[in-house]
């Protein structure tokens, strides 16, 4: 049997306070993980185990079976896009994506990075220093750089943050046509369930240290395990045990009660409805706020201890602020949250 | 008056002048001690005749007590920077138990009066001192020689180094350094090519503040290095005094004379402030940024 290209085995890492892991992770070549969770889950600290810029405190690391726990960064073949990008500001665009032919002692400039510059429309930029470029410029320098010194894993740490929709469409563009034309695989990290969603072969989710989650998109999608996930998979709406606790004794409650699972219950913004008539399973509820949004209107209900949020389509006119009502919602979709042994698997 | 009520008061002219007056204040407070800083200097060069600061530089007395006070300020110098840098570094990339103990020591220079800190030398490499006789042994005397004279220059101003070049090599983003590793640099590689770029003009800017400390000693200098005996001794060669002594011997016999040596020695310190200033300027022009967190 052929070993994975990169295998993280009850990897554990950590500093006081906090501990990473066990993380068991195989990756195949040109495979995209997308790492997710909650601030200070440890995503940044795993990244940083992997680059070896962090020393794990457990666990092994494989390269193809090769064990590379104990091999320093520059000898590990990692990439490494750090949040704030890290460029060497004292070197042209051109010098920073040279850095590592340069490392090895090529000429200087290299022909492969004269390649990379193309490739990652920074050629006329070439000359410029990492200030004198825009946000995404910088970001296409930082990924070419990386990429420069052919990464087995390449590890990207919220590439897309403070991007306009464009420059960041590019970059994934960019991101996916490297990943699937190298031998490497990608480890990313974002809070951008869009760009998760368009990238991700599976999805790592972290909370408090430990992984809650690992699978593919549409299993993340059909059944999140927590409230995370969930609102990470597009649910606007999740009720945590806590939330779910608050109402308890109230008989309106009886049907999302009834359907809750052990971290909560999620339901869709698009799946609520508004109405004026009581009726059975129906949740009293008073407009809070109604929002415009690019499709629509965004209505903010208060149902007793609850807030939840319904998303109007036109036709349909919105409510008025304070207006009284009823939610309902099909009992169908409101997905029970069955947390950590239900939503993970390979 | 409007069905809306009175309208309120234009505060505009109050407004403005609340916002003008702290600022104007702090101007003014700034000012005068840019004035009192210079005044002094502008004093001292306004004093003395042009015609009598170039007959002191012309002067062999001067010529060699500033020749011999620049080759020691230089070697204490050298000596700050072959032992600060590493020091600098370590305090600044390093935790072990003990650093702040270590970065206070370095700063203790800074705040000993410099008489003392000539006594206390005195008492580690006098001639009577165990480590003094047994350098004198070596054939390296300490006491009255070049030795003594770099070695309270040195005391006295390799505080600046190791302080700026720690601050230096910590403004590097430990990030960046971790980055520039894992694209397959050494960690000598990353020092050369990221960490010392980065820092050098808060190294150099140190080194300038520890060679000017160093050429106007006199504190330390009147215990271990008033006058100086050649090293290695050799026969009919003249005593030396370093610039700052003689001024000083000199205005206890001519006030004039040694009001044209300050003035001179100020000019040549101030040539040299403009050199490291220009530096700095040609370092900003190539692209050495005064922040590395780009």
């Amino acid at each position: 049997m052929n070993s994975p290209w990169v295998a993280l085995e009850g990897l554990r890492a950590g500093y006081p306070g906090f501990e990473l892991g066990p993380v068991d992770l195989s990756m195949g070549r040109r495979e995209v993980v997308v790492v997710v969770g909650p601030s200070g889950s440890g995503k940044t600290t795993l990244l940083r185990c992997l680059a070896g810029l962090a020393r794990n405190s457990g666990g092994r690391l494989l390269w193809e079976g090769r064990d590379v726990t104990s091999t320093s960064p520059e000898h590990r073949n990692v990439g490494y896009v750090p949040q704030g990008l890290s460029l060497f500001p004292h070197r042209t665009v051109e010098q920073n994506v040279g850095f590592a032919k340069e490392t090895l002692g090529a000429p200087t400039p290299d022909r492969e990075v004269r390649a990379l510059l193309e490739r990652f429309e920074l050629t006329s930029l070439a000359r410029r220093r990492p200030h004198e470029l825009s946000g995404g410029q910088r970001q296409r320098v930082a990924m070419a750089r990386a990429l420069a010194a052919h990464p087995r894993l390449l590890l990207w740490d919220e590439p897309l943050s403070g991007l306009d929709v464009l420059a960041r469409d590019d970059l994934v563009q960019m991101m996916l046509e490297v990943t699937s034309q190298q031998d490497v695989a990608l480890l990313l990290v974002t809070h951008d369930p869009s760009v998760a969603f368009s990238v991700a072969d599976r999805f790592l989710l972290l909370h408090g240290g430990s992984v809650r989650f690992l699978g593919d998109p549409e299993r993340l999608m059909s059944s999140p395990c927590d409230a995370f996930s969930a609102r990470f998979a597009g649910y606007e709406n999740v009720l945590s045990t806590q939330d779910l606790a608050a109402a308890s004794g109230a008989p309106w409650a009886r049907p999302w009660l009834d359907r809750a699972g052990p971290e909560g219950i999620a339901c869709s913004a698009e799946r609520l409805s508004f109405v004026q008539e009581e009726g059975r399973g129906r949740l009293p509820a008073v407009v809070r706020w109604v929002h415009r949004d690019p499709l629509g209107w965004r209505v903010g209900l208060e149902c007793g201890p609850w807030r939840l949020e319904q998303h109007l389509r036109p036709p349909l006119a919105p409510p008025e602020v304070r207006q009284r009502g009823w939610v309902e919602v099909d009992e169908r979709h409101l997905l029970p949250l069955r947390g950590l042994e239900e939503g993970r698997g390979n | 008056m409007s069905e809306r009520g009175e309208a309120p008061p234009r505060s505009g002219a109050i407004g403005g002048w609340a916002s003008i007056l702290p600022s104007a204040s702090v101007a003014g407070l700034a000012g005068v001690l840019v004035v009192l800083l210079l005044l002094p200097l502008f004093a001292l060069l306004t004093s003395v005749p042009p015609m009598a600061i170039l007959r002191a530089a012309g002067s062999p007395a001067v010529e060699v007590s500033l020749g011999f006070t620049v080759l020691a300020s230089l070697l204490a110098l050298a000596g700050s920077v072959v032992f600060g840098l590493p020091l600098g570094y370590v305090l600044a990339r390093r935790r072990f138990p003990g650093r702040e103990v270590i970065e206070s020591i370095v700063l203790l220079p800074l705040v000993l009066p410099h008489l003392i800190a000539g006594l206390a030398l005195l008492m580690v490499f006098g001639p009577d001192a165990p480590l003094g006789r047994f350098l004198a042994t070596l054939g390296i005397p300490v006491w009255d020689t070049i030795w003594g004279v770099v070695a309270v220059m040195g005391y006295v101003s390799t505080s600046y180094v190791v302080s700026a070049s720690m601050t230096a090599f910590r403004a590097v983003d430990p990030e960046m350094v971790g980055v520039a590793r894992t694209l397959g640099a050494s960690r000598g590689d990353v020092f050369l090519q990221i960490t010392l770029p980065l820092s050098l003009r808060g190294i150099l800017g140190g080194m300038g503040l520890s060679w000017a400390r160093s050429l106007s000693e006199i504190g330390g200098l009147l215990v271990l290095g008033y006058t100086v005996y050649p090293w290695p001794a050799g026969a009919n060669q003249p005593v030396w005094n370093p610039i700052s002594v003689l001024i000083f011997e000199t205005y206890q016999i001519s006030p004039p004379q040694a009001l044209a040596m300050a003035a001179l020695l100020l000019l040549f310190a101030l040539s040299a402030f403009l050199g490291m200033r220009v530096l700095e300027w040609a370092l900003r022009a190539r692209g050495a940024p005064r922040e590395s967190r780009a």
